[in-house]
């Protein structure tokens, strides 16, 4: 009888050893972050210098990310603008509908931007930060070796001046040559391109740096040499 | 009992713990190598011909023909085809034999032909890929591009001596051309990621021009839409490709040269990203679009394309962001920056990256200038070859040349009357006089590395064009092969057309 036994526990404790493992998934609470990647860097800078003069409001776009399953319902995200903010919500921007949809694992959130008379001299900033709401908690916060700020941060600025793109001296001196605001201002009138802080593929850049130069070419045709505000002579190498 | 079922269950538990003391000496099985492991290779594949390969297989312990299973497959790699698209299978056997038609091909489509060798003893297979571009009748033979009152069409004379007409007209029906000027094939397969990678094939008339489908030869693309920003005046003359690869190398597509109106535009091309168009008006070394430019383009590894522009009388290299000047210690024989002549021909020469310029100084009298695009590491600087006043009767009212690559001669024709001119000798030799009713149009030297070399030449006596095709012997001489070709339109422009 009692071998019996042993022999039954023998087997069951045998077949144990068959059973399937549980796949391995997240099973801690939803969270959500900003996206960090080359495409949709921790910061943005957008200046209404280089738009039309009647341009009043334009958007900017973050995105936010879950971690976990999504849910089959609508989900409320909650980002709040921080203390270190110069903006003024409200005023100077507004942020869409915090709503992670149904079925989705990421959103883009627009934020409303309002072009105001004291950007003309300055330059403000919008901090905005992940907090925890009802459905979600704060994602990760750890901070990508190319990001100066973290996953549950994200920074807009805002301005209508005209701003030096941050690509300028790496990218773009090689073919435009020395910076000064007069000439990068005649580069967006001649090319319609306002975006010169993304990547430009070489065949774009060639013909940019083409347009340009006949663009100064017909000016110079009816004004004579363009002065810029150094008092240097505008130029393309 | 008890004892011996304990006894039993424990040696079966500690079996368990048996240490596996396997035998993991790795014993050589046979590798199977298709085609000496080369990339995908290109084929262009005649829609409704046939396709046979016979692959190269290399097995390091060779298998009894019993042992071995094939299977060829084949699926549509065109870029605008879905990733899910079916795999078909064309054969079992070892070596291929099929017909590309439908419905596993449409013409005009890339395909990957997968080829898979399997050793049943082991299960395990070499694989090799052929890359097909599917084209129809007219993937090979001798194009014309020729008038017809103020329309335009092309021909063909096919390899095996057949001639086709209306071609354009007929595939393109309802998409008339004005007066056609000249047809562009590339010499190479082109990635300008706005379609297929694929040779290139361009019309080019009075008014405007377009992009064909090099393998359906059907209408692609509007000539503006080549460009980032269509011309506003649409006369183009050139739509080529040049390239600056080493001559050791495979030679590939650098930059796209357009002249339209007599200004340059220039096309980025390499493995970059973005699509490759033609750009704006390029501006000269002073900054200006004051040139006008005479309808040819060279080209090497050390200045990848050079022009000649007939108002400031000089040669120019092309950059993409502008003309530039040559340094001045290129020049010695000549001055590549003032030549002080007009531009007439300028074809290869005999020598690859060296190049013959025929030229007219303001009295009329013509000019030989010749040069290379070329400079090898550690030689002298200097392009320029030579200058010599050309003892060539008419060649500076020339109507058609062509520059022979195997022997030091431009072959031109004034009126009805076909000259040789020997650039080293500096003598010129009649070498064939049409009916006096026909006056020479155009011609085009064929290079036949390993066969004979051609010389095409197209006649017009005022109502009807034909076609001359000679056989070139080593030493430049020239010999009538077989009948006339008639029916033809004016002919303006010749091309070869390879798959």
């Amino acid at each position: 009888m009692q071998l019996r036994y042993i022999a039954i526990l023998s087997a069951f404790a045998g077949l144990a050893a068959c059973s399937q493992d549980d796949r391995l998934m997240y099973q801690q609470d939803s969270r959500i972050y900003f996206t960090k990647n080359v495409v949709n860097a921790d910061s943005l800078v957008y200046s209404f210098a280089v738009t039309d003069a009647s341009k009043m409001k334009d958007t900017a776009w973050i995105t936010l990310r879950i971690m976990g399953l999504p849910a089959d319902k609508d989900r409320a995200i909650n980002i709040a603008v921080s203390d270190t903010s110069t903006a003024k919500q409200g005023y100077h921007f507004e942020i869409g509908p915090l709503v992670m949809p149904a079925d989705s694992f990421q959103k883009r959130i627009p934020v409303i931007l309002y072009r105001k008379p004291g950007m003309k001299d300055s330059i403000l900033t919008i901090d905005l930060s992940v907090q925890e709401s009802a459905d979600f908690k704060p994602g990760y916060s750890d901070r990508p070796a190319s990001s100066p700020i973290d996953r549950l941060h994200y920074k807009i600025s805002v301005t209508d001046q005209l701003l030096k793109p941050a690509r300028w001296d790496v990218s773009l001196a090689g073919s435009f040559g020395a910076y000064s605001e007069t000439k990068f201002r005649f580069m967006i009138q001649s090319t319609g391109k306002t975006d010169w802080n993304s990547t430009i593929y070489p065949a774009d850049q060639q013909f940019l740096i083409q347009t340009v130069k006949y663009a100064l070419y017909k000016y110079e045709e009816q004004y004579g040499p363009m002065t810029d505000e150094n008092g240097e002579r505008v130029e393309f190498p | 009992m008890r004892i011996q079922i304990l006894t039993l269950l424990s040696a079966v538990s500690l079996a368990g713990c048996y240490k596996d003391n396997g035998n993991y000496d790795y014993k050589p099985i046979n590798k199977i190598v298709i085609e000496g492991g080369k990339a995908p290779e290109a084929l262009s594949v005649v829609f409704n011909d046939s396709l046979k390969i016979t692959p190269d297989i290399e097995q390091s312990m060779p298998a009894a023909e019993a042992d071995l299973m094939y299977e060829w497959t084949v699926y549509d790699n065109s870029p605008a085809s879905s990733y899910v698209v079916p795999t078909d299978t064309v054969s079992r056997e070892r070596n291929l034999a099929i017909k590309v038609g439908s419905p596993v091909f449409i013409l005009g489509q890339n395909y990957r032909l997968g080829y898979k060798v399997t050793d049943k003893r082991t299960g395990l297979s070499g694989v090799h890929y052929y890359n097909l571009t599917i084209g129809n009748k007219y993937a090979r033979g001798w194009m014309f591009l020729e008038q017809t009152g103020n329309s335009g069409d092309f021909s063909m004379i096919l390899p095996d001596g057949s001639v086709e007409h209306n071609i354009y007209s007929t595939i393109n029906a309802g998409m008339p051309i004005g007066k056609p000027v000249k047809l562009e094939l590339s010499a190479w397969s082109i990635t300008d990621d706005i379609s297929a990678p694929s040779r290139r094939m361009y019309l080019l008339y009075e008014n405007g021009g377009m992009e064909l489908n090099y393998q359906t030869l059907q209408h692609k693309f509007d000539y503006g839409y080549l460009f980032f920003l269509a011309p506003e005046v649409q006369k183009p003359v050139v739509h080529t490709w040049v390239s600056n690869t080493p001559p050791a190398w495979t030679p590939s597509a650098s930059m796209g040269i357009a002249i339209n109106d007599g200004k340059v535009h220039a096309n980025l091309v390499g493995g970059f990203p973005g699509s490759k168009k033609w750009g704006g008006v390029l501006l000269t070394p002073e900054g200006t679009p004051n040139y006008t430019l005479s309808p040819y383009v060279v080209g090497g590894s050390t200045y990848t394309a050079i022009v000649h522009d007939n108002v400031g009388k000089r040669f120019l290299s092309v950059a993409t962001s502008g003309l530039q000047r040559f340094p001045t210690q290129v020049s010695t024989e000549f001055d590549m920056n003032d030549t002080g002549m007009d531009l007439v021909f300028m074809d290869s020469a005999n020598v690859t990256r060296y190049y013959n310029a025929v030229m007219k100084d303001a009295a009329g009298a013509p000019w030989l200038l010749q040069f290379k695009a070329i400079v090898n590491t550690g030689e002298s600087p200097v392009i320029t070859l030579g200058k010599q006043q050309m003892n060539a009767p008419g060649a500076a009212q020339l109507t058609a040349a062509a520059g022979s690559t195997i022997t030091p001669h431009i072959f031109y024709a004034t009126g009805n009357k076909i000259l040789r001119y020997e650039t080293t000798s500096n003598t010129a030799a009649e070498e064939y006089v049409f009916p006096a009713t026909e006056q020479v149009t155009s011609m085009k030297f064929r290079r036949v590395p390993g066969g004979v070399s051609e010389l095409v030449a197209a006649t017009w006596n005022g109502t009807a064009g034909r076609v001359y095709i000679f056989d070139v012997s080593n030493i430049g001489d020239i010999s009538l092969s077989g009948n006339a070709y008639g029916g033809f339109g004016k002919i303006v422009d010749i091309g070869y057309k390879v798959p």
